[in-house]
């Protein structure tokens, strides 16, 4: 309940000219790692991220004063940063002219390189195995197990049933199983 | 965004994924969320004043009469165009002219090898140029040496001043003066000189007997 009323005040000061600065400013230490995790998990590479999550967030610094009460802050934000990161892969595609499985190898390789990962053995098969998962599953996924979310949440954010989401993540978790007993 | 404890009921299925440890396996550099921070309100500031024209204004109407003179320059241009008789170029053509212009001036007889003969044709350096001068000099001469030739004593005679001055003098006058004033040795140069004197209709016989016995 708490939440409601801090994202309430920051919509409230963000609508005075005053005090806009200082809402986006309250915004961004609330939901500025949320957005950011959300959106490395998909690009995988922290440089990407890193210029995703200044995209989103001008973003918002431009529509925040149009943001209606009819969906929650968090939600708005985390659809925000969905559509950028899906807009980002599938420019990656097109760039390099290269199907999904492409893409999925040189995000795992860049997994591989990066310096900012230090997860253990059985984390990057995780890692690994997600990134043989079309988009629409692996944002399903990542919001449920990392992120905790509800359905009716990342519902929201995909803007998909709840039915659908469900088959989606139990797909998604029976290809994972497969990948990490097979790569045991 | 409250953890919901049933939401990991789901990994009891799934004992390969409930072994691998849930926490965050990636990284940041160190202090990255507080530089994202400023990167962001910086971005966001500069966005704002980019939003905002960047503090420029414009003359009212600017917009609406920028029209008009795109038009009025359209017009202009395109009548200065039309003033070059709708001549175009080759592509780069002043470029490559300056080009052989100064090969030109570094070798001048390799280029007089490269220049069109199919265009300029120097007549006075041609052989049937030559000959033809020649012959119409020639021409030119031999008709009038021939006129001269041609030309009879009679009408030498007739242009003389001694022929225009003597017909003023009745025919009386002159047969008079001569039977006083000729002796036989004139008569001898009278009748070698009868060719070139104008007796009209008078016979040159005639002449010569007449002369022979005054």
């Amino acid at each position: 309940m708490s939440q409601q009323v801090e994202d309430a005040e920051i919509l409230s000061k963000f609508q005075d000219e005053k005090t806009r600065n200082e809402a986006f400013n309250l915004l961004l230490k609330k939901y500025q790692q949320k957005i950011y995790w959300h959106v490395r998990r998909m690009v995988i590479d922290h440089d990407d991220a890193d210029d995703l999550v200044q995209d989103v967030f001008v973003k918002v610094w431009k529509s925040l004063a149009n943001f209606r009460n009819d969906a929650q802050l968090y939600t708005w934000l985390y659809r925000i940063a969905t559509n950028e990161c899906i807009t980002f892969l599938n420019k990656k595609k097109q760039k390099n002219n290269i199907s999904l499985d492409d893409v999925s190898y040189e995000l795992a390789e860049s997994l591989a390189d990066s310096t900012y990962f230090n997860g253990d053995r059985a984390q990057q098969k995780l890692q690994e195995a997600l990134l043989t998962l079309p988009e629409k599953q692996r944002l399903v996924f990542n919001m449920k197990y990392y992120d905790d979310m509800k359905y009716e949440e990342i519902s929201d954010v995909l803007g998909t049933s709840v039915g659908a989401l469900k088959a989606s993540f139990h797909l998604a978790v029976k290809k994972i199983e497969s990948h990490l007993l097979a790569h045991d | 965004m409250k953890s919901d404890i049933d939401n990991k009921e789901w990994l009891d299925d799934y004992m390969s994924i409930k072994q691998v440890n849930p926490n965050n396996p990636f990284t940041v550099p160190a202090g990255y969320f507080d530089e994202l921070h400023q990167k962001t309100m910086s971005r966001a500031a500069l966005d704002e004043l980019s939003a905002n024209g960047e503090g420029f204004t414009l003359p009212a109407n600017y917009f609406e009469d920028m029209q008009a003179k795109l038009q009025s320059r359209i017009n202009i241009e395109a009548a200065l165009e039309s003033t070059t008789g709708g001549f175009t170029l080759p592509a780069n053509y002043f470029d490559d002219l300056q080009n052989a212009i100064t090969a030109k001036i570094a070798r001048p007889a390799e280029v007089s090898v490269k220049r069109p003969r199919g265009i300029v044709r120097q007549m006075l350096t041609s052989g049937v140029f030559k000959y033809a001068v020649a012959a119409c000099f020639t021409l030119a001469v031999g008709v009038t040496l021939l006129f001269r030739q041609e030309e009879s004593p009679l009408a030498i005679h007739n242009r003389s001043y001694i022929h225009k001055a003597l017909s003023n003098v009745p025919d009386e006058d002159i047969i008079n003066y001569l039977q006083i004033h000729m002796d036989a040795a004139d008569t001898r140069g009278v009748m070698e000189e009868a060719g070139e004197i104008n007796t009209g209709d008078v016979n040159a016989e005639d002449l010569k007997n007449y002369l022979s016995t005054h």
